[in-house]
């Protein structure tokens, strides 16, 4: 590999396969200019050094029918001492636009391109509204292997170090207590450095798996603070560590976000546990998978959202058809009538459901509906409502057309759908083989629940106004084939004898009419429907029972609130309610599963306010471990943009007395010892080890997890708090 | 005051001294309670209206009264939900007029700019004529400092404007406009306007009031229109089915009851 690239090292590609990519996990970008790259070895890591890296930004005219003077701007960016080179290209600003003369600037320094990109908004020969800028805000190290060529997907399965500190040791300035891989140490920070170091040296790890990138600042103060030098995370001599993001609060899609600081450290890759999406609710082996699709490199990918993954794709699919991917969309959906609007705003299908506990129900799911309707109807921003076809009406309600050309946003999930589909038939095959390998399911799971995500947020995506890629044609064009096909599957099912008791975007649950003389097979049912409507409809099987949950304040069905005993397995399915909440306190979940067995048993209401009498009993005589009490809440805010006294807002002024920092994004767990205060003691923190709790709280909330329960059967929380007084009544009178 | 048959053809009788042109309308419509004194008609060129809060109703209520008056199209570049086809369906006598108004939406500024400058070629690709273009709360998005530097929104709102003056008198008709609330940040949208109307809330209803124009007609205060959309909707139907369109079933068949002089509650007209 050479060691000195030219300053223009890339060509854009026509075809759609990466050719003759150069293989690298992580790049480092140091101020000079210069660009470490890593790749793996059998036993570690080698790296290249690369000078001459000049990041290319475009800019172009905001749409083809604006004559821009782009002159001006080459003499501009010419004169500018963070510019390499200006020069004219023919590109297309836009998947529906053809080639087109623009400005490519390249700029000295990955830092710089922002800046420089502000500054084709300040001649006033130019006013902001005529040009936009093209490839601006991406990540660093995506963008690199953009541009020169680069395949992040590591060629091995990468090594890992864990390290963790609990909260209370983020208390002070340096830590007390650290655990390095599977191993806590505690002590002085000589001693715990020690560990640390000793454990890097063995491993010589790829990734470091923090539980906060903190720990990568407050090691090398601890270092600094006891003059110790021999201290050292980086595989590069001359850079120990970066700060690449300072902690910050952000606006995205209309809602606050806040994002932790981010940290480098050379030849390595820092994986943030409290600011990972995708480590959350996949793994590690889920994320590789995005690193291959999106080109995002490891730590990219780790801290990415789903929507940075999604856009990542979509670049990439951009990057290969010659198209600039705006920094601001201009573009702007197309002028519809009302009536058209007026039918496109009904959303997504809903059947009413009927509220109540149904006896064998069985239940039918369109797999990856949303995804599979975009690839079957060819729903993408570059083909709605095409002009060429524009006499046409493929859309139904909406009268939109559909080019005949194939939409990008096809090849972008297509891949993606497929790719799940054999990653779950792999699955099962596993679990279903006679020695199933653990790990193996783990990292299909992994997978698989990282490619759900992406394919669950693309039909959001599509309706977000700053998504890049996102066109609201498609987003109502989805809705309307949806509602098309539910109805679709509606009339073949009543048809065959059944009778639709609750419907929600892509699931069906159905039992026998009594009115029909008998019923047709299901699978039959299910495999006319598929060939009817183009996307599976898969049997998903039987529930002796399932309830609806009513909405809280109103007779309606909540759509989302549901639980079921599956039919010839003991298991229940439940989505919505308390005991499928991750802040719901042990103690809770446990009852409410009791109570869901109970219901099972004895179909008796009365039955189930026995166990509630008794969880009562058992928490107003103290006898439950606050352990099994402790709340845990993920923080949204900080906490003086609360507006309400919560028992949130208390427990973070709690441990902000302490000394402890919890950041939006982070979980704060802890036990509710005196609701009535509107101070920091109305709670104590988890790691206080609580000996007391307050009955009264929890009683509140027991009752809650049982009106969740019984109000499928009319039980709301007013009947079950008059049946309580009963019996207490009768308890009196008994002494 | 009692009396409240629909027979009983007593208009509205306090008339603003101005307001010539709609006066000889009143006249010539004054055997009808079609509601001819509570909208002010909309001429070519700008009219900005203002609100005491959102003005949802009062815009569509408008568009609607002047789209049953005349031919043509409304092009309609909306802002945050300015739009609501709920709303619209709510008060149009007929589902005919949705497809009399062609919507399109921005939802960043950068969109609605687009949406302004692309409108040409979404009026000259169209069939029918324009009958008037409407834009809703132009500030709306340049006042948000994380999407845009103030300079950089005060040139694109500007740059807004003078195209949407530029499309009146190109197409010759009534671009109707609004803001989200009136300072100095949008005042430049007031200057640009050839006249004003405001709309505020009374005890006895949404009166519209301008240099020409002021609310006459008035509902009666026994309960039945006492919702703005109830009345605005009998009187929108009740003007269509002068001009002859057809009204839904759906819509309702009463006509504004006989309304009540104004002799109380009189403006000194701006
Ligand atoms: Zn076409």
């Amino acid at each position: 590999m050479s060691t000195n690239k030219e300053s223009k090292p890339w060509k854009l590609r026509s075809g759609k396969i990466w050719r003759h990519l150069i293989v690298a996990y992580k790049f480092d970008f140091l101020d000079d200019g210069r660009v470490l790259e890593w790749e793996l070895t059998a036993d570690g890591a080698d790296y290249t050094v690369q000078t001459g890296y000049t990041p290319r930004f475009f800019v172009g005219a905001r749409s083809s029918s604006v004559d821009v003077a782009l002159e001006a701007l080459v003499e501009l960016y010419e004169n500018h001492p963070d510019v390499a080179a200006v020069e004219r290209l023919e590109r297309r600003p836009g998947f529906r636009r053809q080639h087109e003369s623009v400005l490519a600037i390249d700029a000295t320094h990955v830092g710089a391109v922002p800046t420089l990109a502000e500054q084709a908004r300040q001649l006033p020969a130019i006013p902001i509204g005529d040009v936009t800028t093209f490839n601006v805000d991406y990540s660093r190290e995506f963008r690199y292997c953009l541009e020169t060529d680069h395949d992040p997907t590591p060629t091995r399965s990468p090594t890992t170090l864990t390290l963790s500190v609990s909260l209370p040791e983020t208390a002070g300035e340096k830590y007390g207590e650290l655990t390095v891989g599977e191993k806590t140490v505690s002590g002085d920070p000589a001693t715990i450095l020690a560990a640390v170091q000793t454990a890097i040296d063995d491993r010589d790890p790829d990734v470091l798996i923090c539980s906060s990138a903190n720990i990568i600042p407050t090691l090398y103060s601890m270092a600094d603070d006891d003059a110790i030098d021999w201290f050292s995370l980086s595989r590069w001599p001359d850079v120990e560590y970066q700060q690449l993001a300072t902690r910050s609060s952000y606006a995205s899609y209309g809602q606050i976000g806040h994002s932790p600081a981010r940290y480098n450290v050379p030849g390595r890759v820092i994986v943030d546990c409290s600011n990972s999406f995708f480590l959350g609710q996949a793994n590690l082996d889920g994320i590789l998978d995005l690193v291959s699709r999106s080109r995002k490199p490891l730590q990219e990918a780790a801290w990415a959202s789903i929507g940075n993954i999604l856009t990542a794709i979509q670049i990439c699919e951009a990057h290969s058809r010659d198209v600039l991917v705006p920094n601001h969309s201009w573009r702007h959906e197309q002028f519809k009538s009302m009536g058209t609007l007026h039918n496109a705003d009904r959303g997504g299908f809903t059947f009413a459901s009927e509220v109540g506990l149904h006896e064998n129900v069985h239940e039918l799911d369109f797999a990856s509906l949303y995804p599979n309707i975009i690839c079957t109807r060819n729903v993408s921003p570059d083909v709605i409502r095409c002009d060429c076809h524009a006499d046409r009406s493929d859309v139904p309600e909406l009268g939109y057309s559909i080019c005949e050309e194939e939409g990008y946003l096809v090849d972008v999930l297509q891949p993606l759908i497929d790719d799940r589909q054999a990653i779950k038939a792999e699955l099962r095959r596993e679990r279903a083989s006679d020695h199933p390998d653990a790990d193996r399911i783990e990292s299909l799971s992994g997978r698989s629940d990282a490619l759900k995500w992406i394919l669950v947020a693309c039909f959001g995506y599509q309706g977000f106004n700053n998504a890049k890629f996102g066109r609201i044609e498609c987003h109502e064009a989805i809705n309307a084939f949806a509602r098309e096909i539910l109805l679709t599957a509606k009339d073949h099912l009543e048809a065959g004898g059944w009778r639709v008791a609750h419907g929600i975007v892509d699931s069906i649950w159905v039992k026998p009419e009594p009115e029909a003389a008998d019923q047709q097979p299901l699978e039959e049912i299910a495999a006319t429907i598929t060939d009817d409507v183009g996307i599976e409809l898969e049997y998903e099987g039987e529930f002796d029972w399932v309830a609806f949950v009513p909405q809280r304040n109103s007779d309606g069905g909540a759509l989302t609130k549901y639980f079921g005993k599956h039919a010839n397995r003991d298991e229940f399915k439940i989505r919505g309610i308390e005991a499928r909440q991750r802040s719901t306190p042990p103690f809770i979940e446990a009852f409410q599963t009791e109570c869901l067995d109970c219901l099972d048993r004895t179909r008796s209401p009365q039955a189930v306010l026995g166990l509630l009498e008794r969880a009562i009993a058992r928490l107003r005589r103290g006898d439950v471990d606050p352990a099994e009490l402790v709340v845990r809440n993920r923080v949204s805010k900080p906490v003086n943009a609360y507006s309400q006294y919560t028992t949130n807002v208390a427990a973070l002024e709690r441990a902000r007395d302490q000394g402890l920092t919890i950041h939006p994004g982070q979980d704060v767990r802890y036990v509710v010892v005196d609701d009535e205060k509107r101070s920091r003691d109305r709670v104590a923190l988890a790691h206080e080890s609580p000996e007391r709790y307050d009955a009264s709280y929890y009683v509140t909330e027991l009752v809650r997890a049982t009106e969740s329960i019984l109000s499928p059967v009319g039980w709301k929380r007013e009947q079950i708090h008059e049946e309580l007084e009963e019996s207490e009544e009768v308890d009196l009178r008994s002494f | 005051m009692n009396d409240t048959n629909v027979s009983d053809r007593r208009l509205a009788v306090s008339q603003p001294a101005s307001g010539a042109k709609r006066n000889r309308d009143l006249r010539r419509d004054a055997s009808l309670p079609d509601g001819a004194t509570v909208f002010p008609t909309l001429d070519a060129g700008v009219t900005l209206l203002d609100g005491d809060n959102r003005v949802v109703a009062p815009i569509q209520s408008l568009v609607i009264d002047h789209l049953l008056m005349n031919d043509g199209t409304a092009f309609w570049i909306d802002v945050h939900g300015y739009a609501t086809t709920t709303q619209f369906t709510r008060i149009a006598p007929s589902q005919q007029l949705l497809d009399r108004v062609k919507v399109a939406r921005g939802f960043t500024p950068f969109q609605h700019y687009s949406v302004v400058c692309d409108l040409p070629v979404a009026i000259d690709s169209h069939p029918d004529d324009p009958a008037l273009i409407v834009a809703p709360a132009l500030d709306a998005h340049y006042r948000n400092e994380d999407t845009l530097a103030t300079e950089q929104a005060e040139t694109l709102l500007g740059r807004v404007l003078a195209r949407l003056r530029r499309y009146a008198r190109a197409y010759d008709v009534p671009v109707l406009v609004g803001r989200t609330t009136s300072n100095l940040a949008t005042e430049p949208i007031a200057t640009m306007a050839d006249r004003q109307i405001h709309c505020e809330q009374t005890s006895m209803g949404p009166q519209f009031v301008g240099d020409e124009f002021e609310t006459t007609l008035y509902p009666v205060g026994d309960g039945l229109y006492q919702t703005t959309f109830a009345y605005w909707r009998a009187l929108l139907a009740a003007r269509a089915r002068r001009v002859g369109t057809p009204i839904d079933d759906s819509q309702p068949t009463v006509r504004p009851k006989a309304p009540k002089p104004l002799a109380t509650l009189q403006h000194g007209g701006r």
